[in-house]
């Protein structure tokens, strides 16, 4: 009877999703009739700002990352920094941004954070890796990053923030201009003028965080991907778990992360659907957890 | 015959994931099972806020104790975790109430590995200056290699996955 009942439940909780998704005019990738494009409405799409070229992705993921790190110093473990770039490489090889430079980053903070920007700049901090118990926590949360990149999460805010294109413009003269380290020609743009224009959007952005529905598409994504590379993508439950027991303490270096990020909660539940999807797959659930501890505390 | 035992038990600990002691709360009224299965056995049925301690994870559950029943499992996402500061309040009253000597709750773990921020600077201390950012390129492994890693960790592309921005 009990049996019969969970079954039911589950059969109830997927026609429920299906149900939702036939309302949707778009439909995308099926999986047992749980349409997963309705679960990610960029679905790898530029928003309504126009293609851009991959060559202006990367210039502006350049500056952006450029900008982010003014005040960071990159980790000089190269042990831990190959390991982490392994890690992700293998994820990223799961997507369909296979043709990116990808470039992970593990940076010396104590604060609790990991953030990526266009063009595949993931960075994450030592306060983050510190809080992880294992490689699979690893992936799901470089995963998430990834999946920011993937969406075009960063792109869209920093170019609809210029309404125009004028971010994307100032990015591209701001590096030609910051290179010269001088005016241009005619002398009408100084470099730290632009540069500084664009440093303080993107300061805006990472200060107040992307909008709330990118993190939770972010999440789905990166649980699904961790999947599909073969890690278990329950263990992104866990960090989320272990996060949402920190949140209420004020933590010091815990307040960026909780400034740009919905709660654990709100992020744990807008994953239920997604597991119940992989649920229902014979998947490996690899965790690593030693391969973990001998990489990152040798 | 030590040793067959020993080999035998392999899989069961690199399936799991092994918590440190981490209590959590129970979300709503639930069930725990004799196995980490939706069709297993129903060993008891747990009421909201019934405080328990996480002992392993496998898959999408924990396997949790709690001093009125016996072990079984939950699924992940029935729990909240408990911070350190409400893992002492709750051990506080019960102290109180069972008039008996506990140990104080671990409270949140810093996971397996047991090593503070300190450490981890120490260990940073110990090496040369931070990293030039144009030095990141030197860390792009060869396609080659990340292959070798996933091997090593029998890593496999789960196929049944299927991204929708694939």
């Amino acid at each position: 009877m009990n049996q019969f009942t969970s079954q039911l439940r589950y059969k109830l909780a997927l026609i429920t999703i299906f149900s939702a998704c036939m309302s949707c005019t778009a439909c995308g990738v099926k999986i047992q009739g749980i349409d997963l494009g309705r679960m990610f409405n960029a679905a790898g799409k530029v928003g309504d700002l126009g293609e851009k070229t991959a060559e202006e992705e990367a210039m502006l993921g350049k500056n952006t990352i450029r900008a982010l790190l003014v005040d960071s110093s990159i980790n000089s473990q190269v042990n831990i920094q190959r390991y982490v770039n392994k890690v992700g490489y293998w994820l990223a090889s799961h997507t369909s941004r296979t043709d990116l430079v990808w470039q992970f980053m593990v940076l010396d903070d104590t604060a609790v954070n990991a953030f990526a920007a266009p063009g595949g700049y993931i960075a994450i901090t030592t306060g983050m890796l510190n809080s992880l118990n294992n490689e699979a926590e690893l992936a799901g949360v470089l995963a998430h990053e990834i999946a920011h990149v993937v969406l075009y999460h960063h792109m869209n805010a920093l170019q609809t923030k210029s309404k125009t294109g004028l971010l994307l413009d100032l990015a591209l003269l701001g590096t030609q201009v910051g290179n010269a380290s001088t005016a241009n020609e005619k002398g009408e743009l100084k470099g730290p003028e632009v540069t500084g224009m664009f440093d303080k959007a993107v300061d805006d952005l990472y200060y107040r965080g992307l909008d709330r529905k990118d993190e939770y598409e972010a999440d789905r994504l990166g649980v699904m991907l961790s999947a599909k590379a073969g890690y278990d993508p329950y263990a992104f439950v866990s960090v989320l778990q272990a996060i949402g027991s920190r949140e209420g303490r004020e933590e010091k270096d815990l307040q960026r992360f909780i400034r740009v990020h919905p709660s654990a909660t709100a992020r744990l539940s807008s994953l239920e659907a997604v597991l119940l999807v992989t649920d229902s797959y014979e998947l490996s659930n690899r965790i690593l957890a030693q391969r973990f501890i001998n990489n990152i505390f040798p | 015959m030590k040793y067959w035992m020993t080999l035998s038990l392999l899989p069961l600990l690199f399936s799991h994931a092994v918590l440190a002691e981490q209590s959590a709360i129970v979300l709503k009224d639930t069930q725990i099972l004799v196995a980490p299965v939706s069709s297993a056995e129903i060993l008891a049925s747990i009421p909201k806020d019934t405080q328990v301690t996480l002992l392993k994870r496998k898959g999408g559950w924990y396997q949790i104790e709690t001093d009125e029943y016996q072990v079984g499992w939950l699924r992940m996402l029935k729990v909240r975790f408990l911070s350190e500061q409400e893992s002492n309040q709750k051990s506080i009253a019960k102290i109180l109430r069972e008039t008996a000597i506990m140990p104080p709750a671990s409270g949140v773990s810093s996971g397996v590995r047991g090593m503070s921020d300190d450490d981890m600077n120490q260990n940073n201390k110990q090496s040369n200056q931070p990293l030039e950012f144009d030095q990141l390129k030197n860390f792009i492994p060869a396609e080659e290699s990340v292959l070798e890693f996933a091997e090593q960790g029998k890593l496999r592309t789960q196929d049944s996955v299927v991204l929708p921005t694939e």
